[in-house]
């Protein structure tokens, strides 16, 4: 027993250390999902092309009757200043905004 | 002082308030652009669009935008005012004013404005239909 939660404690300890907390602020066809944002453990040096991975299989973890692929590699990140390319690396406790295609006006 | 105003609003535009406002007797040139919603799309009778917006980048990109005009052809003014949440038809969604010298530069930059908000801004439409429907509308990637 000692030993499994010796195990359970470690990989715990790897995981929390080796990962980060994001916050992502979804607008347009996202709202679909009944949420305004999803809070994502990713690792530390995860990028955006990673993130849209991982944010693939927890949008249809949370409704896999919506169809989000094609939207989701027509969206782009975006922080409070600036659009985020593939290679930015996220921050820890950074909060981002993922933004559809756009039709203003 | 600056040349230029912009706003995000949640109350409706008054086309008769806007009209009312003193415009500067220096400029000869005043353009308007008033975008409007429009009962029917693909086909569907439309009552109504949600506009939803990222306010923060898209206050940033209108002064940019205002920054950008002003810096390039010195002596105009602009005005900008665009709408969030829900529009029935036929109502006011954003108005665009360009007050320059000449008639010329008011409708060349007006017009630019008006492209780039509608492909570089972070706004979105979800458009209601009369047969209880609604949809997210498609558009364009930012860059």
């Amino acid at each position: 027993m000692f030993l499994v939660m010796n195990l359970i404690h470690g990989e715990m300890f790897y995981y929390m250390i080796n990962n980060i907390i994001i916050k992502i602020k979804l607008y347009g066809i996202y709202k679909k999902y009944n949420i305004e944002y999803i809070f994502l453990s990713v690792p530390f040096d995860c990028n955006i092309k990673s993130l849209k991975q991982i944010l693939l299989k927890e949008l249809f973890s949370i409704n896999e009757s919506i169809f989000i692929d094609e939207v989701l590699n027509c969206s782009i990140f975006a922080n409070n200043d600036n659009i985020l390319n593939d290679d930015y690396i996220i921050l820890n406790k950074e909060e981002i905004f993922l933004f559809p295609p756009v039709n203003g006006g | 002082m600056n040349n230029y105003f912009f706003e995000i609003t949640l109350d409706y535009i008054d086309i008769k308030e806007i009209l009312e406002k003193k415009f500067h007797v220096e400029y000869g040139a005043t353009v308007f652009f008033l975008g409007k919603v429009r009962n029917f799309n693909s086909n569907k009778k439309v009552v109504g669009i949600n506009y939803d917006m990222c306010d923060e980048l898209v206050l940033l990109k209108f002064y940019n935008i205002c920054k950008h005009y002003c810096d390039l052809y010195k002596n105009i003014r602009i005005y900008i005012s665009h709408f969030k949440g829900y529009l029935k038809i036929g109502f006011i969604s954003i108005v665009i004013i360009v007050e320059s010298l000449n008639r010329k530069n008011s409708f060349i930059i007006c017009n630019m404005i008006l492209e780039d908000i509608k492909n570089n801004l972070p706004i979105w439409k979800y458009e209601h239909y009369f047969f209880d429907d609604s949809n997210w509308l498609n558009g364009k990637t930012l860059n």
